[in-house]
């Protein structure tokens, strides 16, 4: 095998008992893996420079039109803004609160870690209408009792604005950055640590030349991802920003994808536009990380890093910590929670003669599709998680440790679809699979395939930011003692990287039960899921339904983190 | 006319619908026409023998989910139904007929959707429909559920002195910045609206209504809820959200103004349908007396069939009486879209 070869010659730390199969089977798989991500792209363009269907003649006129169309710039310019604004908050929130969590001596760290994670669990919608339920400038709870204080009609707060979105995206986004940063602050070498503070160092200086810098792959996957998503997210900008009346791309893609007649070529274009973003934002982050070997922390000596004192700081920023955690998830889920027990939703109406429990009887008990649509999401979850975990591993291993000869394009690849809107993504697998005959069409496989399609990114984002914490000495010792490669990745690696992993894999099993415009269009009857369940409720039922579903899908979600962060407590001790 | 709001405060929805189906299953009282059982019993066993049918609705979750419970239960046949925004059921329709892989027996589907999947449709003449008046037949599909543009507003706030009577009231200044409308882009009836005030009122219209700001909305729930909320005090409207809104007990009450659009469900046999027999007779059920029934009781909407009884949302006949229908051209209003959408920018941005 001449690949493998070249990767024993060109990189000695894979050790020269490298074989060959092992090679093949991962250069096999990394070129599966960068077919089912490129292929519904493809599509995608093709439908931007078609009239209509795919294999239809020929034509610039969507791309035209996309430069033509003033809604087309208003939405690019809004996009831009909406994202380097949302992508800075929750990366001062994340950052913030996973330092503070995992490095100080901060009051009830382990709480504050949990509280952190907590927004992933609640649907975007828990979080729109919660806020909107709050700071609406007529309607918000907030608004209506600084009028009762201050007298007249007082707008204190108004979500119906730019930073209103972008408030409530940065508070949806910042878990995601904690759970990215948290590990590497938890598993820091001391070492360097101990060398800065032995030399004099302040802790200011010692937080921003040395504990920061080290954490630099996590802190670049985590803005890539941010930027990444908030520039592609859907739910708050077709809500919320519809109201407001602020247009940002991925509304204008859901506008041309459901508006008649139909123009999914103009969509096409507008979403080939949030590729580019996604791929100029990957190329960046690369040029910005640089070489894997300067970042490896994790050496073979023991950890336990030491505990920043805060000082008299300790609890005015437990205060802060706890105020964060009480907007991003516990506000909404309480008007949410609310919400259910009431006849209709409005501010003045919790009183107790509104109270009710038959939103719980009609949506747990008589909605036909719930409990079908509980059973696929969890099984989805669960597997398609699982999936893009050990993807995602085989995958970094060939970019970061194998450097196969195609491991730049396997790199690039993977994060195509991260800037493929769902919508376009599921276009595009839906115009593969129905083509193939007795295919996977219309089953739980190819929504299966399309979760593992949409969220193979993130999976690699964790993993290579954990793999390049490894040092390569203890895989090297590993191999030397004469342990295979997969036998090495097993003993070695998997155990390093538990935290990354379970925090991954976590994200992916809550993302996937609430993802909807990926598989709007894959799904069929027999196939319905949770989320699917829920935008049908949320098109054509009212709030109190509607927070009784969310409420069971945000418990279904949080069974499998309850679980897991005991298992992960356990074994960090 | 001011909609007639349910006097039973304790009514719901659910209940209705559940009574609903109760009604419908004791016919005797309904005065349900002979020719309900003539529905050929080879086609009945020809139908149990598929065991299924897959149903592509663009109805809300409550209708299409109670007719379909209704259709089972009568006939012992499986319904699966696949309930989506119309714009998604004619993506997937075209999708799976441009592969040659159909799945869907039968439809369920308002215009402008409804055009646009007409060529998929087979020609189908259930023997129920026969008291249908003929207006609302085609030899492809039946109208058997309709429902109109309203003015809907939150009754704590808008006072009887202040309602808006017709659609020009929305001008008043009074409600700038506070009222809401559904978004053409996303809500295709919309455009229907659209064409309609520009008819009567000039092409001035829509530019006053866009200098007033009105607030959009994707769907005809969310603006019931904001309207309820307090976020907004009224909104332009469909006649279900509001009965279906006051029916929760919430303060919500609405106006018909004298000229109004019709918008309406229709439905239909696919050319390509899997379980052929079994759509056909779901496609009867849908248009009897008995399945306008259920589906009309559930979504508070018009029925056509003269036997039906579903009197939350009145009857036609009545209705046309007082008011102007405007019943659009949507093969127009489709070729027009570019424009009317244009137009819309232009002036509500």
């Amino acid at each position: 095998m001449t690949a493998s070869s070249r990767a024993a010659a060109a990189g000695p730390q894979v050790g020269r008992r490298s074989l060959g199969w092992e090679h093949a089977l991962f250069s096999t798989i990394a070129a599966a893996a960068v077919v089912m991500v490129s292929y519904p792209v493809l599509l995608v363009f093709l439908r931007s420079v078609s009239t209509e269907d795919i294999g239809s003649p020929l034509t610039l006129e969507w791309l035209q039109a996309l430069a033509d169309s003033g809604r087309s710039r208003e939405a690019l310019v809004n996009t831009a803004i909406y994202t380097v604004g949302s992508s800075t908050l929750a990366m001062v929130l994340g950052v913030g609160l996973s330092f503070l969590s995992t490095r100080t001596d901060i009051p009830g760290s382990r709480l504050l870690g949990l509280m952190a994670v907590l927004p992933i669990l609640v649907p975007p919608f828990i979080l729109v209408v919660g806020w909107v339920a709050l700071a609406d400038p007529n309607a918000g709870l907030i608004n209506i009792a600084a009028s009762a204080v201050l007298g007249g009609r007082t707008v204190a707060v108004n979500i119906n604005t730019m930073a209103g979105l972008i408030w409530m995206t940065g508070l949806f986004l910042t878990p995601y950055v904690y759970l990215l940063v948290s590990a590497g602050f938890r598993n820091s070498d001391p070492a360097m640590e101990e060398a800065a503070r032995v030399c004099g160092a302040s802790r200011l200086r010692l937080l921003m030349t040395v504990i920061l810098p080290v954490q630099r792959p996590a802190l670049l996957a985590a803005l890539l991802l941010v930027v990444i998503m908030s520039a592609g997210d859907f739910i708050i900008p077709s809500t919320v920003g519809l109201k407001a009346r602020i247009y940002m791309l991925p509304s204008l893609i859901w506008q041309n994808s459901s508006s008649f007649p139909t123009r999914p070529g103009l969509a096409a274009a507008q979403s080939l536009v949030l590729v580019v973003i996604g791929l100029v934002c990957i190329y960046f982050q690369r040029r910005a990380l640089g070489r894997g070997g300067r970042y490896t922390l994790l050496g073979g000596k023991g950890a336990g890093a030491s505990l920043f004192p805060l000082g008299p700081l300790r609890y005015p920023l437990a205060a802060i910590a706890l105020v964060f955690t009480l907007c991003s998830s516990v506000l909404p889920i309480l008007s949410v929670s609310a919400m259910a027990f009431m006849r209709f939703w409005a501010p003045y109406a919790m009183k107790p003669e509104n109270l009710t429990l038959r939103n719980f009887r009609y949506m747990l008990f008589e909605y036909p599709q719930v409990w079908p649509s509980a059973q696929h999401s969890l099984l989805l979850g669960t597997l398609g998680a699982t999936l893009c975990i050990l993807l995602a591993i085989t995958l970094a291993w060939y970019v970061i440790r194998m450097q196969g000869r195609f491991s730049r394009l396997v790199e690039y690849a993977m994060v195509i679809p991260l800037g493929v809107p769902g919508i376009a993504l599921g276009v595009g697998i839906l115009s593969l699979w129905i083509l193939v005959p007795g295919g996977i069409y219309g089953t739980l496989w190819i929504l299966l395939l399309a979760y593992v399609t949409a969220h193979i990114p993130v999976a690699i984002q964790f993993v290579s930011s954990a793999i390049h914490r490894i040092h390569t000495d203890l895989e090297d010792a590993s191999r030397i003692s004469g342990r295979s490669l997969l036998g090495t990745l097993r003993r070695i690696n998997l155990p390093l990287m538990r935290p990354a992993l379970i925090g991954a894999w976590l994200l992916i099993y809550v993302v996937i039960l609430r993802e909807i415009s990926l598989v709007i269009l894959l799904y069929n009857p027999n196939t319905i899921v949770l989320s699917v369940g829920l935008m049908d409720v949320w098109g054509s039922g009212f709030y109190p339904e509607l927070a009784v579903y969310s409420l069971l899908l945000m418990v279904l979600g949080l069974i499998p983190v309850m679980l897991l962060f005991r298992f992960a407590k356990f074994s960090a001790e | 006319m001011k909609t007639k709001l349910p006097t039973l405060s304790m009514s719901t929805r659910r209940s209705l619908l559940q009574a609903g189906a109760v009604v419908a299953g004791a016919a005797p009282f309904l005065r349900i026409p002979a020719s309900l059982a003539a529905s050929d019993p080879q086609m009945i066993e020809a139908a149990k023998k598929e065991g299924a049918v897959s149903l592509y609705s663009s109805a809300s979750t409550g209708p299409s989910n109670a007719i379909a419970e209704a259709f089972k239960r009568k006939y012992g046949v499986n319904v699966t139904v696949y309930r989506a925004g119309s714009s998604d059921v004619v993506t997937r329709v075209r999708s799976e007929e441009g592969a040659n892989r159909p799945q869907a027996d039968v439809l369920i589907i308002e215009e402008p959707g409804l055009s646009l999947l007409v060529p998929f449709l087979a020609s189908f003449d259930p023997p129920e429909r026969a008291a249908i008046p003929a207006e609302y037949k085609t030899p492809v599909h039946t109208l058997i559920r309709m429902y109109m543009s309203q003015i809907g507003w939150n009754t704590n706030v808008v006072k009887a002195d202040i309602a808006p009577k017709d659609w020009k009231d929305l001008l008043n200044p009074r409600w700038k910045g506070r009222f809401g409308s559904l978004d053409p882009h996303i809500t295709a009836t919309t455009l229907a609206w659209q064409v309609m005030v520009n008819r009567l009122y000039g092409p001035d219209f829509l530019q006053q209504f866009g200098a007033n700001q009105p607030k959009l909305y994707a769907s005809t729930n969310a603006m019931s809820q904001a309207i309820v909320s307090g976020e907004i005090d009224l909104g332009v409207t469909n006649s279900f959200g509001v009965i279906q809104m006051a029916e929760t007990g919430a303060p919500m009450a609405g106006i018909t103004p004298k000229d109004t659009v019709l918008f309406g469900g229709n439905v239909g046999v696919f050319a390509k349908a899997p379980h052929p027999n079994a759509a056909r007779l779901f496609c009867d059920f849908a248009c009897s007396a008995e399945g306008q029934t259920v589906i009309n009781v559930a979504g508070a909407t018009i029925p056509t069939h003269p036997q039906a009884s579903a009197p939350q949302a009145g009857n036609l006949a009545e209705l046309s009486r007082i008011h102007n229908f405007s019943q659009p051209d949507y093969k127009q209003i489709i070729a027009d879209t570019p424009r009317l959408l244009a137009e819309w920018e232009k002036y509500v941005k």
